[in-house]
């Protein structure tokens, strides 16, 4: 039978009157017995759930691929360790605390319009604005960026970067280069006491009379001026190129290395830790320089940046 | 704890973390629910309260907990323990990430500091609903509290919504505030207990 019928006896009560009804309900199979859906999702979902693991630890390259395209849309203009600055920033008391919570909102949401309004707000705030354009730790050398300042000043540098290399523009920047400017959250010094001779990017390679991307910044130097640890960090490789000649790369915290080339002598070990400013070779002309200097390189998460946006911020 | 369910959601969402998050991320995910929910358990315990069930769904892990003889300030305290442990763990990861900046400390700061603020929200069903609605019981009778937790659900949920349609659009397509929103108009009519 597909159907069946039930007696419905129910009590009424209103307004302290009782009532009685009977009724008969006339009911089907399939009303009464309604399949498990939840069981079903239920199955769906834990299958889903194994296909997911099973892919990502049996096809990891796969995975992250896929992982870094569609993060690399959510995380494009989310500066995580910027906001993690700026709220550490509004714990300790060097910035106030509605200010901090604002950055740590803008980073997130990627507001860079919003950032230079408050860049100019505290400007005018803390007085003169030289004092607000210097990064703190001028004076020994040191510099600890610190957000606000820093995004004004890092537009400008940015800029006026982009526009000297305009006439290599038609040039597509190599893979793992930016002209960008990331965020560097470490205490660092200038390398060497020098003047910049040759900038990073595209340029006219000297001695091959082509155009070739350079990776770092060269420091007109005499043969044996101290080249400096750039900031605390391990030694992790010492080698001696064709190109590069002798050369250091010291790995600093978050995913920061950089490398001094053209040494005449290295003073270091791998395995060897560093602190900020400690000298780890002698400047030279090894490999291939066209003269006594040192070309620095500066790398943020695998990166290569431009050095001399951060040491001319010193 | 008499009982554990899990949802489909709950799978859902757990593929997608698996997926999508790397080792470091996912500890750091894992670390800020533990801690958020061993700070309502630690409150319950505290105030000697039996917990009914832990539920594992697609909003994350919740414990339900037998509320009938559950005095309204002792519901507001074990409600702000969770969001509070999440605010103490990001401070302590910011006072971590000032010595050593690294992306754990980050990561752990701002999961910590999301999943408060995100608790905190009066809505029905997330912690700072379950504040206000206590709060609220102390003054109003069920109906005016209920009346003024729906409309204030709507009203944050609609706000969220509108932000994240801002930021999807201002940021090239970042959907991740509007999921959020989508999840909170969701919850509005949803009931949990913690």
């Amino acid at each position: 039978m597909d159907s069946h019928s039930y007696l419905l006896f129910e009590v009424i009560r209103v307004q302290g009157q009782t009532t009685y009804r009977y009724s008969r309900v006339r009911s089907d199979n399939k009303s009464r017995k309604k399949p498990d859906l939840r069981a079903v999702k239920l199955f769906c979902a834990i299958v889903i759930f194994i296909i997911s693991a099973a892919v990502r630890f049996i096809f990891p390259g796969f995975t992250a691929s896929v992982r870094d395209e569609i993060l690399g849309v959510l995380n494009d203009d989310i500066d995580y360790k910027a906001a993690a600055m700026a709220f550490s920033d509004g714990l300790t008391g060097k910035n106030d605390i509605k200010d901090a919570a604002q950055q740590v909102f803008s980073y997130l949401t990627g507001n860079e319009e919003e950032l230079a309004v408050m860049a100019e707000g505290n400007k005018g705030d803390k007085g003169s604005s030289e004092e607000t354009k210097q990064p703190e730790g001028e004076e020994n050398g040191t510099s600890e960026p610190e957000n606000v300042e820093y995004t004004k000043t890092k537009e400008e540098l940015v800029a006026t970067f982009t526009e000297s290399k305009s006439e290599f523009s038609s040039y597509e920047l190599p893979a793992n280069t930016t002209y960008e400017m990331p965020d560097l959250n470490l205490q660092y010094v200038s390398p060497v006491n020098a003047v910049k001779t040759s900038d990073f990017g595209y340029r006219m390679h000297p001695s091959e009379n082509k155009v070739l991307f350079h990776y770092g910044t060269d420091y007109g130097c005499s043969i044996g001026t101290d080249v400096c640890a750039f900031s605390d960090g391990e030694v992790t490789a010492v080698t001696d190129s064709a190109s590069y000649g002798k050369n250091v790369i010291i790995t600093h915290s978050g995913g920061t290395t950089t490398r001094y080339a053209h040494c005449s002598e290295i003073l270091v070990e791998v395995g060897d830790k560093v602190k900020m400013g400690d000298v780890v070779a002698k400047s030279g002309d090894t490999g291939n320089a066209t003269g006594p200097c040192m070309h620095f390189e500066l790398r943020i998460s695998d990166v290569y940046v431009n050095p001399d946006y951060y040491l001319s911020l010193i | 704890m008499k009982k554990i369910t899990f949802t489909p959601g709950f799978f859902i969402l757990a593929s997608v973390l698996i997926f999508f998050l790397d080792a470091e991320a996912l500890f750091c995910v894992l670390l800020t629910v533990f801690v958020h929910e061993f700070a309502h358990i630690i409150m319950m315990k505290a105030f000697k309260i039996k917990t009914k069930r832990m539920v594992f769904s697609a909003g994350g892990l919740s414990i339900e907990y037998d509320g009938r003889y559950t005095p309204y300030l002792t519901e507001i305290a074990i409600a702000t323990a969770g969001p509070a442990s999440n605010i103490l763990l990001a401070s302590a990861a910011g006072y971590g990430y000032l010595n050593n900046p690294c992306d754990l400390w980050s990561l752990l700061l701002i999961f910590n500091l999301a999943t408060a603020l995100y608790n905190m929200l009066p809505i029905k069903g997330l912690d700072g609903g379950k504040m206000l609605q206590s709060f609220l019981s102390l003054v109003f009778d069920s109906f005016g509290v209920e009346t003024v937790l729906r409309c204030l659900g709507y009203i944050f949920s609609v706000f969220v919504l509108i932000s994240g349609t801002v930021v999807f659009f201002k940021s090239g397509f970042n959907f991740t505030l509007l999921i959020g929103a989508v999840w909170l108009l969701s919850v509005v009519k949803e009931k949990r207990i913690v």
